[in-house]
């Protein structure tokens, strides 16, 4: 059991973030509370009980279960929303898993298929458990891996480019807003969803995305977001916005800065700073941008480094642009580096930052898609992606994450840096694609261009 | 009586010269001359992220090079030539008394276990070899603890990520490059020369300079050349150790193709990089040769100046 | 650029004549200057593979941040040890056994047995790696950590592969420039010359831009192997093919004609004679440059990092990946054995260049390009 409550809230897709309001919120956590304190104390476990044990445990809880009702009824009060929550859940819930009190009769898909052969991974670095990607795939579905790194969504459309369709790889991980044109170049593959039962499992927030509204080329991996690391033995400004963020790397800590490595997020990190939507394809904010970061800003940065973790711990950067599981990897190296934690400091991006997600896609021409199937297959159950999550940190999006990490990761460390509350999801914008990517990539050679002179 | 000593020579097909090379022909120029002309002929095309193989040649320019010449492109260019250039003369001056002293102050067994350790660690992976640097050059690690304790440095060492680390490790990556050809060249001088010289009252450091020296004058040139032009486009040391600052051309022309997917763009500046290089090259040999021409018409000695002297 | 390697051996300290004592003096000096200035150099030059073996055992997570503490953990987690240690003993054995047998049982029936006493170990070695190899499914279940474990066994085999195209492209050409130069030869070296100067980096965008042009040769299985496999070879074998080919030019130029005219005048046609005459005058060349081929190939890491294709992926293109996450101490293991077969194959170098006569000056000259 926890012991203290963990504020989990979960993603709601941008277009609805403009129907919720922080009241609406709060009127319908009340509302639920206060309806799923009253079913408890009836202590009946029938389907239409599902979402009140769940909410049983901290109030925050019932937030969540109306928020997940929200896209469906946006800004109503609250006996309709546990109506129509009862509903949807126990419309999801096929079959019965033996569940403790706490996680509630979610139930989940626990689907094993057992493949056989090779499995090729494409994907980020230090984002699987390595058993995961190693011994307990050849136990649970025998299924021998293998797993190559790249650090960026343009290397990896690079790399199934020039191989022209026959990469060799079986699983990819994309962050969403790049899949749309590995469709339209046909580097993806469609999946069979018979082969992908488990995919029940992940939360209907979660599913068609704007990137692939049929789920039909991508399943949600986890999401997270983007924000800073700072020593505050070496920094004694606060810092609490990109603002901040930007007048610290180009003061008391520059030539001392990292920024993750991707045109995107350096831009990103302009605009949010001067309220500019990051997405914009206006000429003048890309010129404004370009002549902050190119004249200003390049020749303070040390390194362009998307896993500061290590060079955290070893003492090479004092400020560091780093995304959330890798900024709380970051604390795990320091100690091991016996180091001290308590310096480090790490701050969500504000007012705007972003919100990604990355997901599980198949290549065209993958060798054995039948293991590629299984093993994603197998990541959507709950033990094996909460275990997966201990080690990236990033929260897998899965149904009813606070029972889950009840169940299966009760002392997990730090989850503040892993699940974030409504108010700061709020606050987080995902990418798109537009006509600027071009204009983007420019800029982003010329920042690196100059930072190096 | 004649006899006929050996069988008559049948009249045979005589292959052409080069049938020997023939197969490495075939191959180089299947796999490096039509690659790297493809390369240039990108250089004057366009980024086109649409297509598989994303260039454009519909409309041919030089605006690639253009772009290879703006301000922040040759800052790299300059940083990467200098980073070279220092770090040739410095593996010189360091490994040229190594080569010396294997070469002349040495007896032939412990040559061989000399030149084993000099060749041994020059030969092991690279890669890693880099990778180690940035052990003891950790800010917070154990080498940088001890130089501030004994007071040599007043806070950790941040030469990482810097173009100090990457000159460093550059340095320490060709210098038993540098060390063997140096070695060759002035083992292959006969000592006779150099006995001579001693004979005819020469001191030694004149022996040095100008017998020694001018003899292992080629196997120096081959050895300023065996590591200049590789330290040129060198790749891993700058994107293991070098952050943003230690930035040199070989990453970038590789985050143009891997990263920025514009393959014209890489390709021009690898054009661009591959004829600086043997622009300075050029100019290194001819100030070599204009000096060598100087210093002999200065020690022509003609006959008659010969006579002049008995 | 290079210079045929004349059979000289350096004697110039040690035929000095005995001189005064005021001149006897001051050598010593300047050789301990010297003397010292080169130790500091060795010093130097190993400290970084001193630290890498060290931190093979470091007991935190990352390879990098020394934790004070040592641990074997790592090696246990890259090695099955219940397998490798077995196996490493058994490749002993076989070489030992074997190469004992090979040398000497034949002296009991009274054959010269020459070949068997200069190649016998080598041989029985090669043997022993087959017979474990085949006994472990290609070494794979002596590593635990199956990454490691498959981008050690790509890196051997793609620079096997690239090391056998070298020797025979590489082989022939160096005959062909020593015995038989004419217009081409200037041409032909200055390719020889672009390729060992040519940024590897040049080499390996083209290679890749150019291998996505024919995805019918390149994405195809080849022989059973992978394409990425063969792309490896391809790229790889570039660079070894320059080297081995100034190798055996360098050999073959300081022996003149004479032997194989001799064959000629009695009669042997040219295949003939070169099978039996040059082929053996070049073997210790071929041999060396084949050594020196697969540990350069060894390392190859800008080619190989283009060209490959998933599921062929070598050690260099493995430990580049895991810098763009964590490095971990496991892979400091994997680079001690790599040292280790690197040592080892330079070690083979320089014995089978001794066993043809060569000094080590001239072992040098060779491995610095000849």
């Amino acid at each position: 059991m926890p012991s203290r409550p963990e504020p989990i809230k979960i993603l709601a897709p941008v277009g609805y973030r403009e129907h919720l309001s922080r009241r609406a919120l709060l009127q319908l956590g009340a509302g639920s509370a206060g309806l799923t304190a009253l079913l408890a104390a009836c202590g009946s476990s029938t389907k239409t009980a599902a979402p009140t044990t769940t909410a049983a445990a901290p109030t925050t809880t019932g937030a969540t279960t109306a928020t997940t009702s929200a896209p469906t009824t946006a800004g109503t009060t609250a006996g309709t929303t546990a109506g129509t929550t009862a509903g949807t859940t126990a419309g999801t819930t096929a079959g019965t898993t033996g569940t403790t009190a706490a996680s509630g009769p979610v139930t989940y898909s626990t689907v094993v298929n057992k493949s056989g052969g090779t499995l090729n991974m494409y994907t980020w670095g230090a984002y699987n458990d390595p058993s995961i990607v190693g011994d307990l795939a050849q136990t649970d579905l025998n299924i021998t891996m293998k797993v190559d790194y790249y650090t960026s969504n343009e290397d990896l459309i690079t790399k199934l480019s020039t191989a022209n369709g026959s990469s060799g790889f079986d699983v990819v991980v994309p962050t969403g807003p790049y899949i749309p044109q590995m469709i339209q170049k046909g580097l993806l593959e469609k999946f069979d969803k018979s082969k992908l039962p488990n995919i029940v499992n992940v939360d209907k927030l979660y599913l068609g995305q704007d990137w692939d509204k049929g789920n039909d080329y991508s399943v949600c991996k986890d999401w997270g977001s983007t924000g800073w690391m700072v020593n505050t033995a070496k920094v004694k400004t606060p810092i609490k916005t990109w603002n901040d963020f930007i007048a610290v790397a180009m003061g008391e800590a520059s030539g001392n800065v990292s920024v993750l490595d991707t045109g995107a997020n350096v831009l990103g990190m302009y605009f949010w700073a001067n309220g500019i939507d990051w997405n914009t394809e206006k000429k003048e904010d890309l010129d404004a941008a370009e002549k902050f970061l190119v004249d200003q800003f390049a020749s303070h940065i040390k390194a362009f480094d998307s896993y500061p973790s290590t060079k955290i711990a070893t003492g090479d950067y004092t400020l560091s642009m780093a995304w959330n599981g890798d900024a709380r990897a970051a604390f795990q190296d320091i100690e091991d580096a016996k180091g001290d934690t308590s310096v480090w400091k790490w701050g969500l991006g504000t007012p705007n930052t972003e919100l990604w997600m990355d997901n599980y896609c198949i290549p065209t021409g993958s060798p054995n898609p039948d293991a590629a199937h299984a093993w994603i297959n197998w990541l959507l159950s709950p033990d094996i992606s909460i275990k997966d999550l201990k080690y990236h940190g990033y929260n897998s999006g899965l149904k009813d994450m606070p029972g889950l990490i009840t169940k299966y990761a009760p002392d997990l460390k730090r989850s503040d840096m892993i699940f974030f509350a409504d108010a700061q999801v709020a606050t987080m914008r995902t990418q798109r694609i537009t006509s600027a990517q071009s204009r983007i990539a420019d800029i982003y050679s010329k920042i690196k261009a100059k930072a190096g002179g | 009586m004649t006899a006929s000593l050996a069988p008559p020579r049948k009249r045979q097909l005589h292959a052409p010269k080069f049938i020997l090379a023939g197969p490495a022909i075939v191959w180089w120029v299947l796999f490096f001359i039509a690659p790297i002309v493809f390369v240039i002929y990108y250089s004057f095309g366009t980024k086109d992220t649409t297509k598989l193989l994303p260039v454009n040649m519909s409309s041919p320019s030089l605006h690639n090079y253009h772009q290879a010449f703006s301000s922040t492109f040759f800052t790299t260019f300059k940083a990467t030539l200098k980073i070279a250039i220092t770090a040739t003369v410095l593996t010189t001056v360091i490994g040229f008394p190594v080569a010396y002293f294997l070469a002349f102050k040495v007896k032939e067994k412990w040559r061989a276990i000399l030149l084993a350790l000099i060749i041994v660690p020059s030969f092991t992976s690279f890669l890693i070899r880099t990778l180690a640097w940035r052990i003891p050059l950790a800010p917070n690690g154990q080498f940088s603890t001890w130089l501030q304790d004994w007071g040599l440095i007043h806070g950790p060492i941040s030469i990482l990520e810097t173009r100090t680390a990457v000159q460093i490790a550059i340095v320490y990556n060709y210098l038993g490059f540098m060390i063997l050809p140096l070695f060759v060249a002035l083992d292959r001088i006969e000592g006779v020369l150099r006995e001579a010289s001693k004979d005819l009252g020469a001191g030694r450091i004149a022996t040095f300079a100008q017998v020694t020296l001018p003899l292992a004058g080629p196997g120096i040139a081959a050895g300023v050349l065996l590591t200049f032009i590789p330290m040129c486009g060198d790749y891993v040391t700058a994107t293991v150790l070098g952050g943003a600052k230690g930035n040199m051309i070989g990453a970038m022309i590789d985050q143009q193709f891997r990263g920025a997917q514009d393959w014209p763009l890489g390709s021009a500046i690898a054009v661009l990089m591959i004829l600086a290089v043997l622009l300075i090259l050029g100019i290194g040999v001819g100030l070599v040769m204009g000096v060598q021409y100087v210093l002999k018409r200065r020690r022509r000695v003609t006959i008659a100046q010969l006579e002049a002297l008995t | 650029m290079t210079a045929a390697v004349l059979p000289i051996t350096s004697e110039a300290s040690a035929t000095t004549a005995p001189r005064s004592p005021k001149r006897r003096r001051r050598p010593d000096i300047l050789r301990g200057i010297l003397a010292f200035w080169c130790g500091l150099v060795l010093v130097v030059l190993f400290v970084p593979i001193g630290l890498v073996v060290l931190h093979s055992f470091n007991r935190g997570g990352s390879f990098e941040v020394w934790s004070h503490h040592t641990t074997t953990r790592w090696w246990g987690i890259l090695f099955d040890v219940h397998k490798a240690g077995p196996s490493l003993f058994q490749i002993v054995l076989i070489t030992v056994i074997g190469g004992a047998i090979i040398a000497y049982v034949p002296r009991l029936f009274g054959l010269a047995n020459r070949f068997g006493r200069q190649w016998g170990f080598p041989l029985a070695f090669a043997i022993g790696v087959a017979v474990v190899g085949h006994r472990t499914n290609n070494f794979h279940t002596v590593f635990r950590d199956k990454n490691v474990g498959d981008a050690l066994r790509n890196s051997f085999v793609a620079a096997f592969g690239a090391t056998i195209v070298a020797v025979i492209i590489g082989g022939l050409a160096g005959v062909g420039l020593a015995r038989r130069p004419g217009w081409w030869t200037k041409p032909f070296m200055l390719t020889v010359f672009l390729l060992l100067v040519t940024p590897e980096i040049m080499d390996a965008i083209a290679l890749a831009g150019w291998m996505q042009r024919f995805p019918a040769i390149f994405n195809k299985k080849f022989l059973g192997f992978d394409a990425g496999i063969l792309r490896l070879w391809i790229g790889e074998s570039l660079y070894s093919s320059a080297v081995v080919t100034l190798i055996v030019r360098a050999r073959l130029a300081g022996i003149d004609e004479s032997l194989e005219e001799a064959a000629g005048d009695l009669g042997a046609p040219p295949a003939r004679a070169f099978r039996q005459i040059t082929l053996p005058m070049i073997s210790s060349a071929l041999v060396a440059g084949a050594l020196l081929s697969f540990t350069i190939c060894l390392d190859n890491t800008i080619i190989a990092e283009q060209v490959y294709t998933a599921g062929s992926s070598t050690f260099p293109i493995y430990l580049l990946s895991q810098l763009r996450s964590t490095v971990k101490p496991s892979v400091g293991a994997a680079a001690v054995v790599l040292f280790g077969i690197t040592v080892a194959s330079l070690g083979f170098v320089a014995v089978v260049l001794k066993r043809s006569g060569d000094s080590s000056s001239q072992i040098a000259a060779t491995l610095a390009g000849g």
